[in-house]
């Protein structure tokens, strides 16, 4: 029989998805009612007799805004507003802050069941302050868990914490008010700076992460623009054994004097040579660390080519489908109470999965390894053990697979790899032959789509056997500039240069290319971003130090764990921001015109997607009709008559030259990017590319 | 009234004969030149020309070179 009792205890948590877990699980019969308000679902939950309703969020509900007007700098005073007030991409929370307002009137309790992290817990803290009065934060209790499985639920159902999480939630507010400080007010002096200068508008930004990252990818770009080849040569040749060609490798692996190579080759050409030392060494690669959020995304980058941000978006589904662990930690151990053999028992019942799993509970003990990284709040992302309960994408299978996988290979044996050595002497000259084989793959077995391990058996070799040169020659080679960033490279230079935080990385690296600064997938900065930097740098560097956002960042910390108020870190944010903006101010004008410089050489360049096939020597260019205000692309030549080819193109998004071609059609490939979708490349001739075509077919 | 750039039309640096980037990638071509007389017998000019060429230049660098090319 069903509760009868009126009054309840109000649950909040972040998502609807995770609202529904969150009842099924507790609700004693596994059936709790859904009922729906205003297109906003929630659940009435009957456990041990007491009415519980649990209702989501829909993320943040509440955004740091200004007080008072003027769209000017600076503005330091700051208050907490309905996020439908201030963003029109947040019209939709409008109706879960009404409906939660409503339930809590009715609440006797609360129970904050948010993500139990920094932007879990202010979320919690808006929703309680704002939506159902200030009283309900004495009364809340917190609810702690990491994965949504009923398990996890029930037991942090069991043991609420008596208060809310003040440390998480002091910190989590500071570091929005401080990040819409400096945001709002450095971002408003660029647009204000470009718009006084030339009448221009652009949505520019800087902030106190995005700066000095920006800063970071400029000085690499700097070094791979400025940079000047060396030459070097290497000596190229093989040795004939049983029939067969094996590589041989000098023994000095560059050469920087042509003439001293060319001496190699000639006093070795021809000749025979004789194995003088052989070195056998074996050598153990322990399994792998657990994932973090960090090692999840580079991970994910270096086998799938997924941004940060899709992985982080995919583990957050997961999550959400209780697949996976909470993916934002920064764990990389195990702590106790993870029972890790029921989660490989449940692995073992997946079918694809089923024999590594079993292998592995065959043995005495289970020990994963742990990393170095340690985090409180959660354990290292790992599976459940629950079965997806509907069919997973590709990106999300792929995703899952990669977590459970490495979640195995934790536990598997080290690998032992067995590497040969040969010394092989060429008249005076030294050579090496090598070979490479696994003698236990360990670990590996369980990994092994993620690894990139290449076997070379050599033959049975002796001291003095005598071995045949093949053909010998010097190759002239030169050196490289520093490789270009790409988002995998540039999160992980965030992480260890300590700016931002495992939640917001991310979106930083997604800022930079949506405001025009960066492009590509092999990080290039743009003529406006390199302006923005040379301006910041020239006028006001001090927003551009990595060591400013790290004592920031360093404060923050210290606040979680009571050792600062969120008010003396405001205070010391504010002050050092002041000069900044004051100098700003003093230098507007020269700042403006080298913005509208750069930004009028980027629109130029940008409007420009390649070269027009039909004519051979016009432009493609992005050109809006005077008549419908709707983009197309036409050729350059058009204007002498020449050429008139045009072609509509998609009207939403940014649209960026690829610099590739269609192997179709040979027409200009261009790649449309749309906030928060994936990119997607198109074809120009899309309307007659003979490769759509096929595809269609 | 500030020089500029005979490359890019920016703003020359006080004392060079380039802007900034440029500037940088000159003093780099002039001192990349001692290690490539060293490694070859090789004259300035068919350096230069070498760099051009060269798929591993950097981009400013090799501005600088085309136009040290087209002044001699």
């Amino acid at each position: 029989m069903r509760c009868k009792t009126t009054s309840y205890t109000l649950l909040i948590t972040e998502k609807p998805s995770a609202a529904k877990r969150i009842a099924d699980a507790l609700d004693e019969k596994g059936a709790p009612k859904k009922r729906e308000e205003q297109s906003v679902p929630y659940y009435d939950v009957v456990r041990n007799g007491e009415r519980i309703i649990v209702v989501p969020a829909i993320g943040h509900l509440y955004s740091v805004a200004q007080e008072g007007k003027g769209w000017t700098y600076p503005v330091f005073q700051t208050k907490w507003v309905p996020s439908h007030t201030v963003n029109k991409r947040s019209k939709n929370t409008e109706n879960f802050i009404r409906v939660i307002s409503k339930l809590a009137k009715e609440a006797k309790n609360f129970i904050s069941a948010t993500d139990f992290d920094i932007e879990g817990s202010q979320i919690a803290y808006c929703v309680l302050k704002y939506a159902c009065g200030e009283s309900s934060l004495r009364k809340a209790r917190r609810m702690k868990f990491s994965t949504l499985t009923k398990r996890d639920i029930t037991e942090a159902y069991n043991s609420l914490s008596p208060t809310l999480d003040w440390g998480l939630i002091e910190a989590g507010r500071t570091r929005h008010e401080i990040d819409w400080i400096y945001g709002i007010n450095l971002s408003r002096a660029m647009i204000l700076s470009l718009k006084r200068a030339s009448g221009m508008y652009k949505a520019l930004s800087t902030g106190r992460v995005q700066g000095p990252t920006l800063a970071f990818i400029a000085e690499r770009e700097r070094k791979i623009r400025s940079f000047v080849p060396k030459p070097y040569w290497t000596i190229s040749a093989v040795a004939l054994i049983e029939g067969k060609e094996y590589p041989l490798e000098y023994s000095q692996r560059k050469i920087w004097i042509k003439r001293e190579a060319e001496t190699v080759v000639e006093e070795c050409d021809g000749k025979r040579g004789v194995i003088s030392h052989i070195q056998t060494k074996k050598s153990t690669q322990r399994p792998p660390v657990p994932f973090d959020i960090g090692t999840l995304q580079s991970e994910a980058y270096s086998n799938f080519r997924f941004t940060p941000s899709r992985t982080l978006r995919i583990a957050e589904r997961l999550y959400l489908d209780a697949l996976i662990s909470y993916p934002r930690t920064s764990s990389q151990r195990f702590p106790p109470s993870i029972d890790t053999r029921a989660i490989l028992e449940a692995l073992s019942g997946m079918k694809q999965y089923s024999k590594m799993a079993n292998e592995l509970l065959s043995k005495e003990k289970l020990v994963p390894t742990q990393g170095k990284k340690e985090d409180p709040a959660h354990p290292p992302i790992h599976p459940t053990g629950n079965l997806p309960e509907r069919k997973l994408n590709d990106s999300e299978r792929k995703i899952f697979d990669l977590i459970i996988r490495r979640f195995l290979a934790i536990f598997g044996e080290p690998s032992i790899r067995e590497s040969l050595k040969v010394e092989v002497e060429v008249n005076g000259h030294l050579f090496y032959l090598r070979g490479r084989r696994i003698l236990e793959h360990g670990w590996q077995k369980y990994y092994s789509p993620y690894i990139k391990s290449e076997e070379l058996i050599l033959p049975q070799l002796s001291i003095g056997q005598e071995i045949k040169l093949g053909a010998i020659q010097s190759v002239e080679k030169y050196t490289s500039s520093p490789p270009r960033y790409n988002p995998k490279s540039v999160l992980a230079l965030m992480e260890t240069q300590h700016i931002g935080t495992k939640a917001t990385r991310a979106d930083i690296i997604d800022t930079l290319y949506s405001r025009g600064y960066i492009t590509g997938e092999r990080i290039t900065m743009t003529p406006l971003g390199f302006s923005v930097i040379n301006l910041l740098s020239k006028y006001c560097s001090e927003v551009l130090s990595v060591e400013l956002t790290r004592e920031l960042e360093q404060e923050m910390e210290e606040i979680e764990i009571n050792k600062k108020t969120r008010q003396e870190v405001i205070i010391d944010a504010v002050e050092k921001l002041t000069p900044i903006l004051m100098e700003f101010k003093l230098k507007e004008e020269a700042i403006g015109k080298g913005l509208s410089e750069a930004l009028t050489s980027l629109r130029k360049e940008q409007r420009i997607v390649g070269t027009c096939p039909v004519c051979g020597d016009g432009l493609l260019t992005i050109t809006y009709s005077r008549k419908t205000r709707k983009r197309f692309v036409g050729c350059s030549n058009y204007w002498t008559k020449k050429c008139d080819f045009s072609v509509p193109i998609p009207q939403g998004g940014n649209i960026e030259a690829t610099g590739k071609t269609c192997p179709y059609c040979n027409f200009p490939i261009i790649r449309i990017r749309r906030p928060g979708k994936r990119p997607w490349n198109m074809c120009i001739n899309w309307q007659n590319c003979p490769g759509r075509k096929n595809t269609e077919d | 009234m500030k020089m500029k750039c005979p490359i890019c039309g920016l703003n020359k640096e006080e004392g060079s004969d380039y802007c900034e980037n440029h500037q940088t990638a000159y003093s780099n071509l002039k001192e990349r030149y001692e290690d490539w007389k060293k490694a070859m017998d090789i004259t300035w000019k068919e350096y230069l020309e070498k760099v051009i060429e060269n798929e591993n230049t950097g981009e400013w660098a090799r501005e600088v070179a085309i136009h040290l090319v087209n002044e001699t």
